[in-house]
């Protein structure tokens, strides 16, 4: 068959019908420069927050807010600190193990809501009621439950993320464009007479979850912020580790400095997490057009 | 090779609303049925009832194919590929809920690929191609699993005219080429004229079939440009316009 030519490219992205110009760096590999733009950004974003301290110290004076670059003299040092890397690692486990497994748990449950109206109808008044309810306020039952260990720091922080991506993963697959499961069926004639198990575990696989996981991962983005802040306050309760502590560790000493390193320590943390969220979104979504 | 396909008296509802009522029809083995209406005339119903998506207690009449149980292959309206797979991947995945092996998947999807001429956009998502190469791609994947019945939903609708044309030229050659039996919807008079061995119009609500028109001139070389066309195409616009 002959090509027909002139036909104009289109684009979609899931969820969507294919329509418009096709987005550059579509496919799975991010856009040609992404890299060097992201960290030209934020070398500019760090230039302006700088600045603006800098104004900000001036008015309020040292004993307030810190002159940036003594913050920065700090920050240098202490990276070569053991007591202070050993603080991030902390943090960084607790982070990292926190948006994991509140993903595990969130996107499967939001997949089942969104396809089993019957579930939903269960499980969706109790989200919405308890889903505006600061989590944090349940530390202090954590620790009561779950005992002075890593475990109560670990359900806070599933708790943070795994709300958001719960409410989002399920409004994305009631959302969804009814022509993808429409297509799906169109090309599985023996779907009806396979078991229903394996035809709803092939359309998860082949339709729902790609569908779902743009979504999801942008969520999970979004709670890694969350989560930083909430980290500092599960931090500051019953445990010697990890960057919390260490900022209210420092603000008890009056350690100025040092207690704005841990500041800027965890401002990175949030934006280190931001941008491997953003990495795992295009390694795990690659038809998808949203990029970061 | 393609299958007879014929239907009688098919009727549906959906929640208590008549859309389709007494549609019979017949398609002979390697040929091809336009079925031609306005927007909301039934043609999808039709196709989807043919297609075996709507289970057999929930529509009224019979539908058979000769040989019985004939593979049926349904391109959807908009083609609807996946936009996170690989033209390739989308290929493979009929094959693969059917069972085949992967290094079968890759054959017959690739050489699926290459006789639609889009063998090297393979590795490409379907949203970094043409309308036109998104069509054909679509029927690819419809046909990959070797169907005897093609049946097309309005399959042009997205393209610019000069594109509908030079596509509507190359399916036809592709399917006639693989002797597949075909049903097409459309909304457009001349597309019905130039790729139905026979037309049948749907109209009225709830439809059905308003006039029976045969296209024996069809496969004539110069078709298109001839008065037999022309004709053709001011008959199905009058059975339309009385519809």
């Amino acid at each position: 068959m002959k090509a027909a030519r002139g036909e104009a490219a289109g684009s979609a992205a899931p969820g969507s019908p294919p329509a418009g110009p096709a987005a550059p760096g579509a496919s799975g590999a991010p856009p040609k420069g992404h890299g060097r733009r992201a960290l030209l950004g934020y070398a500019w974003a760090l230039l302006a927050i700088a600045g603006a301290w800098q104004l900000l110290s001036l008015a309020l004076g040292p004993l307030v807010l810190p002159r940036p670059w003594d913050v920065f003299r700090n920050f240098a040092g202490q990276i070569q600190n053991p007591a202070f890397l050993g603080h991030a690692a902390a943090s960084v486990r607790r982070l990292a193990a926190g948006l994991a497994l509140g993903f595990a748990f969130a996107f499967p449950l939001g997949l089942a809501m969104g396809r089993f109206p019957r579930l939903d109808a269960l499980a969706a008044p109790i989200l919405f009621l308890t889903y505006p309810v600061p989590k944090v306020l349940l530390l202090p039952a954590l620790l009561v439950i779950f005992g002075l260990g890593e475990a109560p720091k670990a359900v806070l922080l599933v708790l943070v993320a795994g709300y958001q991506i719960l409410v989002v993963t399920r409004d994305a697959v009631r959302n969804m464009d009814p022509r993808w499961e429409a297509s799906f069926s169109t090309l599985w004639p023996a779907a009806k007479a396979a078991r229903k198990t394996r035809r709803l575990l092939a359309l998860a696989r082949h339709v729902l979850v790609p569908c779902a996981l743009p979504s999801a991962m942008t969520a999970l983005r979004l709670a890694s912020g969350t989560a930083v802040s909430v980290l500092f306050i599960a931090e500051s309760f019953a445990t010697d580790r990890g960057l919390g502590f260490m900022i209210v560790d420092a603000w008890g000493a009056m350690d100025l400095a040092r207690r704005w390193s841990g500041i800027l320590a965890m401002g990175l943390l949030g934006a280190v997490f931001f941008e491997a969220a953003g990495l795992l979104e295009r390694l795990l979504c690659p038809g998808s057009r949203r990029r970061g | 090779m393609g299958a007879a396909v014929e239907a009688s008296c098919l009727g549906k509802s959906y929640g208590g609303v008549e859309v389709l009522r007494g549609v019979s029809l017949s398609v002979a083995a390697g040929g091809s049925l336009a079925v031609v209406g306005s927007s909301g005339s039934g043609k999808t119903t039709l196709l989807n009832l043919l297609a075996g998506l709507v289970p057999r207690g929930a529509y009224s009449g019979e539908i058979r194919t000769d040989p019985p149980g004939a593979g049926r292959a349904y391109l959807m309206q908009d083609c609807s590929l996946f936009p996170w797979k690989t033209v390739l991947a989308n290929l493979e995945l009929p094959l693969a809920l059917a069972g085949a092996p992967k290094a079968e998947r890759r054959r017959r999807a690739s050489a699926a690929l290459s006789e639609l001429g889009l063998g090297s956009l393979g590795g490409r998502y379907p949203q970094e191609i043409s309308g036109g190469e998104r069509q054909r791609a679509a029927l690819g994947r419809a046909l990959v699993t070797g169907a005897d019945v093609a049946l097309l939903d309005e399959p042009f609708s997205a393209l610019d005219a000069i594109a509908r044309e030079r596509l509507q030229d190359s399916v036809d050659a592709f399917l006639a080429g693989r002797g597949l039996t075909s049903v097409i919807a459309t909304h457009g008079i001349e597309e019905a004229a130039r790729l139905g061995d026979s037309v049948i119009v749907l109209g009225g609500k709830p439809a059905s079939v308003r006039a029976r028109i045969a296209n024996p001139e069809r496969r004539r070389r110069g078709f298109r440009a001839s008065a037999a066309f022309f004709r053709l195409t001011l008959e199905i616009r009058r059975a339309l316009e009385e519809a």
